[in-house]
């Protein structure tokens, strides 16, 4: 095989596959950062109705 | 209470079972490898990101923005729009029909693949089991050997239609696409392994820069890019109206659209893998062998499985199951759009919505089991993608970039993004994305009244490709001028609940 056909074919697969790998780690990461923040409120609410 | 994705995971495996597709498997390789090979990666780049991730991002955001099927959603927006929504959902219906057709044929295969019945010639095979006829207005009768896997398919098809979002379309995709990954993984190793495999993927890679002067390559790109992603009619609309309101579209739309496109890659240097082996085999060059589409699924490729050095059945099994499960997540997502239509104007439930469209649906695809069937099926195809889907596509950026404020939606796609998009995505949908769409429109449609279609009789493309488009526009004014639900368009009738 050719070093540009090499190349390209890297490229592609990198592009493509590496973007989508970091589309994903990046959802991952914000939903627990989104899951512990919404844990947070809801023991706030719970805190704030003993509270009460 | 509307239905709802179980989770975020659930939307993505389903709109990305809905992008990767038959074409996926069998359409973009080819279209690379004769587009400048390795340097088509440049303008398909280019389209995935001024015109694929902003459409994505378009169509998501007003899926769950205005929380309908696309007619209602485009109701929602402006009053006069709600023709082009359900122009995209007759659209989809038409496509939805015959591409039943093809489900059945990649089954039938499947059990042939067992004992490679169809011997040392696949294209006469091919032909004989399709009972093919001279032209599309020839039918000649229902072809009955296709009939017990026509009725399996509908049968799955209306199984997981009848049970809706979360428990249908989620579950059925969620198992789907593991195993499409899966097979396709078995299929690239095999075809790497084998010898000529290089040869395959130097035709594939071998970048031609100068292609790059010719635009038409930059046409198929912007191409394979509009019709691989399911967007622009109904489908992605109708999937994100699911979603809660809450959702990052900007990543899901990126991770989408990065997934779809890395598969058909991957299937790429499965399927030019193969082709190299073959080339290798008959002693002829890549380029003589290489094709696309039907041709290539159910004619070159068992060529290649029977020539395999063992285990021929169980890639025969492979590639034709990889086939099948693109196809099925691919299906209900277009009958789901279609459903939805239907469900959020007017009063019906589910089950009667899913049964208002499967009832025409199964009717009308006896039409592509027929021995005129691949003929029809050809005709149709070409138009309502390249006219069909291309206007809907065209008409949607114009509406929403010149008649609507695009920077609203833009704010509601930011709004619980992680990463913001940029004014760009003002400018890339409605310059580059509306010129690139238009040209691809004119040059389509230009081609079809000057010089018809294929070899078929100008008689066979005026009922079946100027007659599909003519279907599509009447039944959408039809849909468009009948009385929804009360309130259908208004958005804040819809209650609070269902939103978040």
């Amino acid at each position: 095989m050719s070093t540009g056909a090499i190349v390209m074919m890297l490229i592609g697969c990198i592009g493509l596959w590496g973007g989508c790998g970091v589309a994903i780690a990046i959802a991952m990461k914000h939903s627990k950062k989104n899951s512990s923040a919404d844990d947070e409120t809801e023991a706030e609410a719970v805190s704030e109705e003993k509270k009460a | 209470m509307r239905d709802q994705w179980n989770s975020k995971v659930g939307f993505l495996l389903a709109a990305i079972g809905s992008a990767v597709g038959l074409g996926n498997i069998w359409r973009f390789p080819y279209v690379a490898a004769t587009n400048g090979g390795g340097a088509f990666l440049l303008p398909y780049f280019f389209a995935i990101i001024t015109a694929g991730i902003p459409i994505l991002i378009l169509e998501y955001t007003m899926g769950k923005t205005y929380r309908g099927g696309a007619p209602v959603t485009w109701a929602r927006i402006n009053k006069r729009f709600e023709w082009l929504g359900w122009f995209q959902v007759m659209v989809a219906f038409v496509i939805g029909v015959y591409y039943f057709a093809i489900v059945v044929w990649v089954l039938s295969y499947i059990g042939f693949s067992f004992t490679q019945a169809w011997g040392a010639d696949p294209s006469a095979f091919f032909l004989e089991f399709l009972g093919l006829t001279d032209s599309a207005l020839h039918l000649g009768g229902i072809q009955t050997r296709l009939l017990l896997p026509f009725i399996v398919v509908w049968a799955l098809v209306a199984f997981i239609m009848y049970k809706g979002i979360s428990k249908g379309i989620e579950m059925a995709c969620k198992i789907c696409l593991p195993i499409l990954f899966v097979l396709i993984l078995i299929l690239v190793i095999r075809g790497l392994t084998l010898p000529g495999a290089v040869d395959g993927l130097e035709y594939m890679f071998k970048p031609d820069w100068s292609a790059l002067k010719n635009p038409s390559v930059w046409v198929a790109a912007y191409g394979q890019i509009f019709y691989s992603l399911s967007i622009a009619f109904a489908i992605m609309l109708a999937y994100s109206s699911y979603l809660p309101k809450k959702t990052d579209v900007v990543n899901s739309a990126f991770i989408t659209a990065t997934a779809n496109h890395g598969f058909e890659l991957f299937a790429g240097i499965g399927v030019f893998s193969i082709m190299g082996y073959m080339a290798l085999q008959q002693g002829v060059d890549v380029s003589d062998i290489a094709g696309s589409g039907i041709g290539l699924a159910f004619m070159t490729f068992p060529t290649a499985i029977s020539s395999l050095p063992a285990l021929n059945a169980l890639f025969g099994i492979c590639f034709f199951g990889a086939l099948f499960t693109a196809g099925v997540t691919s299906m209900i997502s277009i009958l789901q759009a279609v459903v939805s239509g239907f469900h959020d104007k007017f009063d019906m439930s589910h089950k009667k919505a899913v049964t208002v469209v499967l009832v025409p649906s199964f009717v009308l695809s006896i039409l592509f089991i027929t021995g005129a069937g691949m003929n029809i099926l050809d005709i149709v195809d070409a138009f309502i993608n390249n006219v069909g889907i291309a206007s809907a596509g065209v008409i949607e950026v114009v509406l929403l970039t010149r008649f609507f404020n695009i920077e609203k939606l833009r704010q509601e796609a930011n709004e619980f993004s992680n990463f913001s998009i940029g004014k760009w995505w003002n400018y890339s949908l409605r310059i580059v994305t509306t010129i690139l769409l238009g040209v691809m429109l004119f040059l389509n449609t230009k081609d079809f009244i000057y010089n018809g279609y294929g070899e078929y009789a100008s008689a066979d493309v005026n009922v079946f490709g100027w007659g599909t488009i003519l279907f599509a526009v009447i039944f959408a004014d039809a849909f468009t001028m009948m009385d929804g639900k009360d309130g259908y368009r208004d958005l804040h009738k819809i209650s609070y609940k269902e939103v978040n």
